[in-house]
Order: C-alpha cells, then sequence, then structure tokens
C-alpha cells in the first residue's frame, strides 16, 4: 500500500477558503429537508470542522477529486449535528409527531445507504432506462423505510396494528434462506450499511447490494400477496457463507425469532 | 494454350550492373535487458458512459421530478399492501427527506434560510 501524500497546510488551507461555500451548501441541504436552521442548529459549524479535517487528508495523487472524497465526510458532519441538535428535539413539540418519526427514520436510510450522502440514488445494476431505474431506486428506498418503520414501531409502544404488520413482515422474512434473513437482519436492525456488510461478509459490495435489491423485490411481492413468495436464489458470491450458515445450523434470525414467539 | 500474335518477343537482357560493394554492418554496441513491466499503482472506477456522471446521481434540476416519483410509487406500494396504510405518509416523506437532504444548493456563503 502507498503512503498517503498530503497537501502542505498552505494548500489545504486554499482548500478549505476555494469549498467552505459549497460544505455551507451541504449543510444548508440538510438542514432544509430537516426544517432546521443551519446555522442556530450548528450544521456550519459541523460542515466546517469536517472541510477542514478532509482538507488535512486530503491524497492528491490518489486522483480522487476533493469534492468527491469529502462530501460524504461533510454531510455525514452535517447530518450528525442536526440529529444532536435542540432543533431536533424541539420539533418534537412544535413538528407533526409524523415528521417526528420520518426525519428519524430518514436518519437511518442514510446509514443503509450511504451513496445517497453523495447525491446517488441506490442503482446498482443499471438496465439501460433512467426513468425505470429512478423508480426502482424510489422503490428500494420506500420499501427499506417501511421496514425502518415497522421496528421503530415495534421497539416503542406499539399498537395493535403496528404488531400486526411486523408479525408480517417478520413472517415473510422467515420463509428467506438463513444467509439472506441476516443480510436484512445486519441492515434494518443492526444498523450497518450495506457495504459495511460485504466487509464483514469479506464479499464485493456489489454482491450484497445486488442481493438486497433482490430481497427488496421480494418482500413487495410477498407483501403484495399477503404471503411468502418463491424465495430468492442465493448469488454465487454468497455461496461460501451460506454453508457457513448451514454449518453452524442457523436457520435465520426471523425464523428464531418467530419459533420464540410462540414458544 | 495458343500464343497472342500481338505478343512481342524479348530482344535480349542487357547486363546488369555489378554490385559496387556492401559495407560491413556496425556492430550492435548495447543491448538493454528487457525491463519488467511496472505494477499498476491503481485503476479508477470506470465513469459512466455517456458522461452522465456517476451511477444514479441526482441534481437540484430533479427535485420536483422526484418528489413527485415518491409520491407515485408510495401510493402503489400502499395500494399493494406493501407499505401499511398508517405507515403511508411517514414513510413518503422520510424518503422525500433522505432525497431532499442530497441535493446540495448552489454555493452561496450569504444565503441564509
Amino acid at each position: 500500500m502507498t503512503e498517503r501524500q498530503t497537501l502542505s497546510e498552505e494548500d489545504a488551507n486554499n482548500l478549505v477558503v476555494e469549498h467552505y461555500g459549497w460544505a455551507e451548501s451541504i449543510a444548508r441541504s440538510v438542514a432544509r429537508a430537516w426544517s432546521l436552521d443551519w446555522r442556530l442548529d450548528g450544521l456550519d459549524g459541523a460542515a466546517m470542522e469536517a472541510l477542514i479535517f478532509c482538507s488535512r487528508r486530503f491524497d492528491p495523487t490518489r486522483g480522487i477529486p476533493f469534492k468527491g472524497y469529502a462530501r460524504r465526510r461533510i454531510h455525514e458532519a452535517s447530518t450528525e449535528a442536526a440529529r444532536k441538535s435542540k432543533g431536533w428535539s424541539r420539533s418534537a413539540s412544535n413538528k407533526s409527531a409524523a415528521e417526528t418519526k420520518a426525519r428519524e427514520i430518514s436518519a437511518e436510510l442514510y446509514g443503509i445507504f450511504p451513496d445517497m450522502r453523495d447525491g446517488q440514488l441506490p442503482v446498482s445494476e443499471p438496465s439501460g432506462n433512467d426513468d425505470a431505474d429512478m423508480r426502482a431506486a424510489v422503490r428500494e428506498l420506500l420499501v427499506g423505510a417501511s421496514i425502518v418503520a415497522t421496528r421503530q414501531a415495534v421497539s416503542s409502544d406499539p399498537l395493535p396494528d403496528d404488531l400486526i404488520d411486523y408479525r408480517r413482515m417478520v413472517g415473510v422474512m422467515a420463509a428467506l434462506e438463513p444467509v439472506h434473513q441476516w443480510l436484512l437482519y445486519k441492515v434494518y436492525w443492526d444498523g450497518l450499511s450495506l457495504r459495511t456488510v460485504a466487509t464483514e461478509w469479506e464479499t464485493d459490495g456489489l454482491n450484497v447490494m445486488r442481493e438486497h435489491k433482490v430481497l427488496i423485490a421480494y418482500l413487495q411481492k410477498s407483501m403484495a400477496q399477503g404471503k411468502p413468495g418463491p424465495t430468492p436464489k442465493i448469488r454465487p458470491g454468497l455461496k461460501a457463507l451460506m454453508a457457513k450458515f448451514k454449518q453452524e445450523g442457523s436457520k435465520g434470525p426471523f425464523t428464531d425469532a418467530l419459533r420464540n414467539a410462540s414458544g | 494454350m495458343g500464343k497472342n500474335k500481338d505478343d512481342k518477343k524479348v530482344g535480349g537482357v542487357g547486363s546488369s550492373g555489378s554490385t559496387k560493394g556492401v559495407k560491413g554492418t556496425e556492430s550492435v554496441s548495447q543491448v538493454e535487458r528487457v525491463k519488467g513491466a511496472g505494477s499498476v499503482k491503481r485503476v479508477s472506477g470506470v465513469g459512466r458512459v455517456g458522461g452522465a456522471g456517476p451511477l444514479g446521481a441526482i441534481t437540484l434540476e430533479q427535485r420536483d421530478r422526484l418528489m413527485a416519483l415518491v409520491s407515485e410509487e408510495a401510493e402503489k406500494l400502499a395500494a399493494q399492501g406493501v407499505i401499511p396504510k398508517s405507515q403511508r405518509e411517514v414513510v413518503e416523506q422520510a424518503v422525500k427527506m433522505v432525497i431532499d437532504a442530497s441535493l446540495i444548493e448552489a454555493s452561496d456563503p450569504d444565503k441564509k434560510r
């Protein structure tokens, strides 16, 4: 691995001067989406700190443009500041309960789909039709948000309807192969990103991203039918894991949850 | 095969000029060893064909279209029972927030919310 070649302090400072307006515009975008004040709620400071940090770490010899390198980090710093801000908690009384829940879900979605921080929809396999790809990505986000919403509802004083929805969803997930159940569990229950799961499983990120898309399509179809549909095949890149889970005797976290619930 | 009347006989062959001489080739002074190819330091990701930016990239200009798409798809999914009807509003709003916060405004340091 080659050694990191960072900029001189003067060049790094120049990067900050050149990009601070851009970094603030990221903070403003986050504030706009969550109805916060980008200055009062401290998003401007967080974005600036992240910008300075990135300017010190930036290695121009790696061939990645500075904006491409820094955008995700500045966005992440802005959303973290937003979640810790007074405006975030203040909204619980001022804003509708639905808006507060929506914020919490959207914050979790960034963990699952971190490419959104770079302004990229989750498109892992382009079909050649941009509109169709955009729709598919939006559906993936909506179904993902629905899983998060159901899980969040159950973890905090659930209504009977929430419990029914939760059981229905878990029932559909429990029909999947253990490796697929673990993928969904790690993403939606453990809060790991798809890329982190891929790293943990020592496989290519695209393997996990494409498999996730297939699983979302399965969930969509099964939930619409009201019963589990034909379960998706396991992609060759994940077959070694399937063998591992079977060897360990794991039936999958959702199968176990249902079995425990029914005593 | 018959002979063509128009064919003319070759009158004769003049003697070819004698070769004056061949200069000796110069000796090869040095042969460098074949060097191994240097290893590829890094291969950067292939950009999207057509130069339309990274895969799935969205811009502020697409905002209205994207928001409409989210509403349309949320309605469809709720009608199919994929999204519980009680969650539809929250889920739709959450996805709109994620998209909205990903769309960067034009840089303007003096602009206030």
